[in-house]
């Protein structure tokens, strides 16, 4: 019951958390000054100037622009992109999608290289296997991410070419329609095997490079917690038994030890969103990311706050959920609210 | 007649210092002891160089004119290979000197290290302080405070001091210092809820310290230890993490920079010319891992209660 609560507690601040970061965006928005420089021209006099602020609801207060503003993005009107020069709406969704396919593969591949070298450590702590995998650790969160995805990428596609730059091949691409705009979904939906190992030859590289530092981070508190839950009685008694030690760790330890594990795998999800800026920047990838970083570098206001707004929520929603899971893995963080 | 001992002229203790004397010998012990891990000693070696290299390299390479920050350009030597005559480790596009990009890039890097761990120890460590003692309703204040600036992911703060302020590496120390401080506030906060309950504190109170002399000799110290692991390991995380918005490009073009050096160099891969990237990498992984490495062995030796990793 404390746990429903807790939860629904969660829940309802959720929409304060929505308004905060929203007004924070606009008022990042109206920083540098009012947008009307980008309409003004030369030889314009001031009372042509003041019906052209008026036009635009630029003559209002500032909270009535904020709720104007608000009511536009509510309607799916997000400004226009002078990146892509188009609306933000009709390019977000396909630079969105494109993004979330790569952090899901990634954050698969993380999790599950993560949990399996952190038991594979844990459970043969202070061996020469748990040194190398140490080492590993520590030089995955040291290692730069962009300098890395280079490296992979003198590798694979300079000196053993065998790995493709950007998303997909053209030609294979544009043999089947993309409903959901996931293209190993569409290429399934579709039943075109070719175009499915064709989004997956051009996934492999990016998404394992981006799940390398979440790995590590992953990997490092699996070991640990592992280590940790071996010291407790029930791994004797399950040992007296007569229980294979394999099967111990398997059924009873890693069980127990993926608990705060949980918690790090909400961490390791932020650091491969903001991790896409770098990846999609070196393999081409046309994501968010990149979109919002060459808007960055060319003051394109519109399609950073868009970006702002998307990741900021993804990243509210995807810590909101993993709190809720760890509240029903472990109560004591619910007393503790 | 008994006779008496002759009465105490000096006090008991040592004098003044006493206390930070054992302190301070206690503390030298204990590095020591860390040296004794390898891989703290490995950390600790290259940390010394880079640091060594960041403060003499006026002395190693000959600085730039007007702004030694921008690495030399040679227009007749564009993307030279290593081994050129004049530029030992090649060139980048632009003609800047990579040898000297990475000699002065250590010194940005120092800069921008020093600048955002001093800010950034001395702002969480004074909220964390002040709420931790005084509790109460600051104490919930302050952490909601904290907790906002905690859930902020930090490239997306960088993104947006970048768009609204203009991409410059002046920028970069701003947005990696606004969102470093809350993980000290949290530390010293933590520590100091901990240690008022130590009856040393009730003894010091009821022999009349006024607060601020509790704090000063008796809280305060013992609250150091895990925020001078964390301020090392931020040592390290706070330089790769300008690196990596260097390379997006929010610093300024041609800086001495290892994370420029690599953005510079990243065009002409495809190209074969691995040098320039390469080589600014490397530089980045180097400092991180040197860091790593010394504040990991750091706090196996100053915060026992990790030992059972």
């Amino acid at each position: 019951m404390q746990v429903r609560e807790y939860v629904i507690r969660r829940l309802l601040k959720l929409p304060l958390v929505l308004i905060a970061i929203t007004a924070l965006v606009f008022g990042l928005s109206r920083v540098g000054g009012s947008p009307i420089g980008i309409y003004l021209e030369h030889e314009m006099s001031p009372s042509e100037m003041a019906a052209l602020a008026e036009r635009y609801g630029l003559d209002k207060s500032l909270p009535e622009q904020y709720v104007a503003w608000l009511a536009g993005v509510l309607r799916g009107d997000l400004g226009w992109s002078g990146v892509s020069v188009a609306p933000v709406s009709e390019v977000l969704p396909a630079r969105f999608v494109a993004t979330m396919e790569l952090a899901i593969v990634a954050g698969i591949i993380t999790i599950v290289m993560g949990i399996g070298l952190g038991t594979f450590a844990g459970a043969r702590r202070n061996r020469l296997a748990d040194h190398i995998t140490r080492v590993f650790t520590i030089s995955g969160a040291s290692l730069p991410l962009f300098w890395f995805a280079l490296l992979m990428v003198i590798l694979f596609y300079l000196v053993i070419p065998i790995a493709p730059l950007g998303r997909f091949d053209p030609n294979i691409y544009s043999q089947i329609a993309h409903p959901t705009g996931f293209y190993t979904i569409d290429a399934l939906l579709a039943g075109n095997i070719g175009a499915f190992f064709d989004a997956l030859r051009h996934l492999a590289l990016p998404a394992f490079v981006m799940g390398i530092e979440g790995t590590a981070v992953i990997a490092r508190m699996m070991r640990s917690s592992l280590v940790e839950e071996m010291e407790e009685d029930y791994v004797d008694a399950a040992r007296a038994k007569g229980l294979p030690e394999r099967l111990v760790i398997k059924r009873h330890a890693r069980r127990n030890a993926l608990v705060p594990t949980v918690t790090v795998i909400g961490l390791g999800w932020g650091l491969l969103l903001q991790g896409t800026v770098v990846i999609e920047t070196v393999f081409r990838w046309p994501g968010m990311g990149r979109w919002a970083t060459t808007a960055v570098l060319r003051g394109d206001r519109a399609t950073i706050m868009a970006f702002i707004l998307v990741a900021g929520v993804i990243f509210l929603v995807v810590n909101l959920i993993v709190d809720i899971i760890y509240a029903y893995l472990d109560r004591r963080v619910v007393l503790g609210e | 007649m008994v006779e008496l001992a002759p009465p105490l002229r000096e006090p008991l203790g040592g004098g003044r210092y006493e206390g930070a004397r054992t302190r301070a010998k206690r503390t030298a012990g204990l590095l020591l002891t860390a040296m004794r891990s390898a891989t703290t000693l490995a950390g600790f070696t290259i940390v010394t160089l880079l640091i060594g290299m960041a403060l003499f390299a006026p002395l190693l390479i000959e600085p730039n004119t007007p702004d030694p920050y921008q690495m030399p350009r040679d227009w007749t030597a564009i993307n030279e290979p290593p081994g050129t005559p004049g530029h030992i480790l090649g060139t980048t596009p632009e003609g800047g000197d990579v040898l000297y990009g990475m000699v002065w890039g250590a010194r940005t890097s120092l800069r921008l290290a020093l600048i955002v761990v001093s800010v950034t120890v001395v702002v969480g460590v004074a909220i964390g302080s002040i709420a931790g003692f005084l509790g109460g309703k600051w104490d919930e204040v302050m952490m909601r405070f904290v907790d906002i600036f905690l859930a902020i992911p930090e490239m997306i703060l960088a993104l947006a001091i970048a768009a609204v302020l203009g991409p410059s590496f002046r920028n970069i120390i701003l947005a990696i210092a606004l969102l470093g401080w809350p993980k000290y506030a949290r530390i010293v906060r933590g520590q100091i809820i901990h240690l008022k309950q130590n009856e040393y504190v009730d003894a010091a109170t009821v022999m009349g310290d006024s607060r601020w002399r509790i704090y000063r000799k008796d809280i305060l110290p013992n609250a150091l230890t895990p925020v001078v692991v964390q301020a090392t390991l931020a040592a390290g995380q706070v330089v790769l993490f300008g690196a990596t918005l260097s390379f997006i490009g929010l610093a300024e073009a041609g800086l001495a920079e290892w994370g420029n050096l690599v953005s510079e160099g990243q065009s002409g891969i495809i190209a074969g010319r691995w040098w320039v990237a390469t080589f600014g990498g490397a530089m980045v992984f180097l400092w991180s891992l040197g860091f790593n490495l010394l504040g990991d062995g750091l706090r196996d030796v100053l915060d026992p209660r990790t030992e059972g990793r």
